[in-house]
């Protein structure tokens, strides 16, 4: 074997002294860190409970404030319907009749037409008197004399 | 050798002892959580929670403008239990000065404010009775005998306003309790209530029970104006009152639809007022006035005399709950005419220009007497001239010229004797006998609108055919329903059908507007700025003796003459003062009628001359 491939071969490992096994006892928590520990349980228990309380109080609090304006939005309803009932009632043509005459307006008369060609108003009765028929009563009994059979 | 001693023993029977215990209780409670827990949860929720109905509101009725006819606003029934108020105490508060103070400001955080005194006003059922009577305006003597007793719920008043329930609930009297209702309501009064009819309490009519149609489209469309009602469950506390945060679930209630007329309000206002002013000023027992819409056949007005509210009309103050227009029948008389008319020109029988010879009286097949309303010398008119006239001669031979089959369809085809469909209930067909039953004088009766019965109606909606080139279109009064949520559905009609040649209805149109000229019958009826066709009727009405006992009065015409809009008839039923004629008495509420109808549905006046046929021949 060639000087060079003896010195290539790795040297073999040196023998380490094998250390002492040391057993010891785990960490145990102190008092102190025992006590934040419960503290913060407890702290922990108790922000929930508040939570859970002040959510209930909101929800009641809410439930109520529900309940009233449903009452408030039920009562403006019937206001409501109340109220058109009425606006309707002044508004019939019986009560504008009403109301138009005792402040001292008269029925409108017939309407008149101008026609442009002819130049001339047809019809119109003014309105500032009681209504007259549009057209005047013709003399009927020359053409209808006494009721004798079916016309 | 000793037997051992077990250790423990007693603890071990006491360990056992309770494990047999906590069994039995596992047991128990499993019996109740499994088997009788949803009997007991459905027990103890029936005595927390509450039914309540939500009434739905009954639908609307306006009109084509959509001025509510119709409407219904919440009230509230009143009841009383008596057992919460026969050991009722009300108490009173009175300050430092002796003046009477509300609790309110009275108590504070639960205690009397310093100063203010309670005092005892009054005690159970006489209290009771003196704080309501006021509010429901009741006799308070009357309304404490009604309230006196331990036992039972009592009705103290119905339909009360919203503000007075209030009032009463502020009393905060133990055992009076409101239950929303609602209220019919018709803010026009009077105006159209024959064609709205009325509603009262369905079944026996007891409080609380829905409203139901009893007479006119608030009878036919009942099932459209009706809604369905809701329900609404709540948790209650023992005192009654709604839990907030509870248990709470609601069915809201569905409104009623809301059904749109094709009336117009203010022509239907003018209208009665018309014929109330005819039939008072003519002494005469009724009359109607009807208006259509050509085109369409609907109902623009259609006004009876006399009419009374809604609530009248329920309480039986009206002579009629229906409509005479739509319910009754009379002998058309002339207008009757038109049928014969229409007939000759539909078969060519003669034209608006044949010659006829009108004596004033005239025998005819099977020695048939007849002769005109009004003396005359013998007369040479034509057939135009005969319609102007309305000579009964001339008509019955004119008459001749067709068959009586062929008047006879042409009756049933212009409507007569049949319903014609109007959203209206109790409507009569009218009665046309078949022309085999014809005895030898109605066959020439029936000619001149005699010996047939039909209501006004069925003569308008004639005209309005003829009015329309022979097109009839359906007659109704409904135009619309629109849901709550403004879902609008039209009513379906009948398609219009060609019942007459469209030449021979515009040939009798415009024969028809001479009967408004100096040369016709109804002078009267004529309207300023418009061409007018139309036709008076009048009719004398026989007793069981074949006598006479009045009139019946009539008019229908069709306006603007060239291109009608509209047909308005008016009858005027047994007219004792003064003239009786169909012109005179009827004519002038058509004219009335007739110019505000044109008003309101703005149709330009007639600007082309009128031109009309020929009256007389030779």
């Amino acid at each position: 074997m060639p000087a060079t491939a003896r010195s290539a071969r790795p040297a073999a490992p040196a023998r380490r002294p094998i250390p002492a096994r040391v057993v010891t006892a785990r960490p145990q928590p102190g008092p102190r860190q025992a006590l934040v520990s419960i503290l913060g349980l407890v702290a922990f228990v108790v922000a929930l409970v508040v939570a859970a309380i002040v959510i209930n109080t909101q929800s009641a609090v809410l439930a109520y404030e529900i309940h009233d304006a449903q009452i408030a939005l039920a009562k403006a309803r019937q206001d409501n319907a109340e109220l058109q009932a009425r606006l309707d009632k002044a508004a019939s043509p019986a009560q504008l009749r009403q109301v138009a005459e005792k402040e001292g307006m008269v029925p409108a008369g017939a309407t008149g037409y101008l026609t442009l060609a002819s130049k001339r108003i047809d019809g119109g009765v003014a309105a500032s008197e009681p209504p007259k028929p549009t057209t005047p009563t013709p003399a009927v009994s020359e053409k209808t004399p006494a009721p004798t059979k079916d016309q | 050798m000793a037997k051992a001693r077990r250790p423990y023993r007693r603890a071990r029977v006491v360990f056992g002892l309770f494990l047999a215990g906590f069994a039995l209780c596992s047991l128990r409670l499993s019996w109740l959580q499994i088997v009788e827990g949803p009997d007991l949860a459905r027990a103890a929720e029936q005595a927390r929670v509450t039914t309540v109905r939500i009434p739905a509101k009954r639908g609307d009725i306006v009109d084509s403008a959509g001025t509510v006819l119709a409407t219904s606003i919440p009230t509230y029934d009143i009841y009383v239990a008596r057992q919460y108020l026969w050991d009722w105490a009300h108490v009173g508060y009175v300050d430092a000065q002796g003046k009477e103070v509300s609790e309110d400001a009275a108590v504070r955080n639960g205690r009397l404010v310093p100063g203010v005194k309670a005092t005892v006003k009054g005690y159970g059922a006489v209290e009771a009775a003196r704080v309501l009577a006021p509010l429901l305006k009741r006799n308070p003597a009357e309304l404490g005998g009604q309230l006196a007793g331990n036992t039972g719920s009592t009705i103290v008043a119905t339909n009360v306003p919203v503000a007075t329930w209030r009032a009463i609930k502020k009393l905060a009297i133990p055992g009076v309790d409101g239950v929303t209702s609602y209220r019919r309501e018709y803010p026009n009064g009077a105006t159209a209530s024959t064609i709205l009819g009325f509603t009262a309490r369905s079944g026996d009519g007891a409080p609380g029970n829905p409203l139901e149609g009893k007479a006119g489209v608030e009878l036919t469309q009942d099932r459209r104006l009706v809604g369905k009602d809701g329900i609404r469950k709540v948790e209650i506390s023992p005192s009654g009152q709604t839990i907030p945060g509870g248990f709470s679930q609601e069915s809201p209630a569905v409104n009623g639809d809301t059904v749109t007329l094709t009336i117009n309000a203010d022509l239907q206002a003018l209208a009665q007022d018309a014929i109330d002013e005819a039939v008072t000023s003519h002494a005469a027992e009724w009359g109607t006035v009807i208006a259509l819409d050509v085109k369409s056949g609907a109902v623009l007005a259609l006004a009876d005399s006399g009419q009374h509210t809604p609530e009248e009309v329920r309480q039986g103050k009206a002579s009629t709950s229906g409509s005479r227009a739509v319910q009754y029948t009379y002998e058309p008389g002339s207008t009757g005419k038109l049928v014969t008319f229409a007939t000759g020109l539909e078969h060519k029988a003669f034209g608006p220009l044949t010659p006829v010879t009108v004596p004033y009286e005239i025998t005819m097949k099977d020695n048939q007497a007849f002769r005109d309303s009004h003396k005359h010398g013998t007369l040479a008119l034509t057939a135009a001239g005969v319609l102007a006239e309305s000579s009964n001669t001339g008509t019955v031979q004119l008459g001749d010229r067709v068959s009586d089959k062929q008047r006879w369809e042409m009756m049933r085809a212009l409507g007569l004797g049949s319903k014609t469909g109007i959203e209206m209930p109790g409507e009569t067909a009218g009665m046309i006998g078949s022309p085999d039953k014809w005895d030898r004088r109605q066959r020439y009766t029936t000619m001149f609108g005699q010996g047939m019965a039909t209501s006004p109606l069925q003569v308008t909606s004639m005209v309005a055919t003829i009015a329309n080139s022979g097109v009839k279109e359906p007659v109704h009064i409904v135009e619309s329903y629109r849901s709550p949520t403004g879902a609008v559905t039209k009513t379906e009609q009948a398609p219009p059908k060609q019942v007459l040649d469209p030449d021979a209805a515009s040939t009798l149109l415009k024969m028809m507007e001479a009967v408004t000229t100096d040369e016709g019958t109804a002078r009267a009826a004529a309207v300023s700025g418009y061409h007018t066709a139309g036709k008076t009727g009048t009719t004398q009405i026989l007793n069981a003796a074949g006598g006479e006992a009045g009139a019946v009065s009539s008019f229908v015409g069709a306006l603007p003459a060239e291109d009608p809009r509209v047909v308005i008839s008016v009858v005027i039923y047994k007219p004792t003062r003064g003239e009786i004629w169909g012109g005179t008495v009827a004519g002038p509420v058509f004219a009335k009628v007739g110019a505000q109808a044109m008003a309101l549905l703005e149709v330009p006046p007639s600007t082309k001359p009128q031109t009309l046929y020929p009256q007389h021949s030779g």
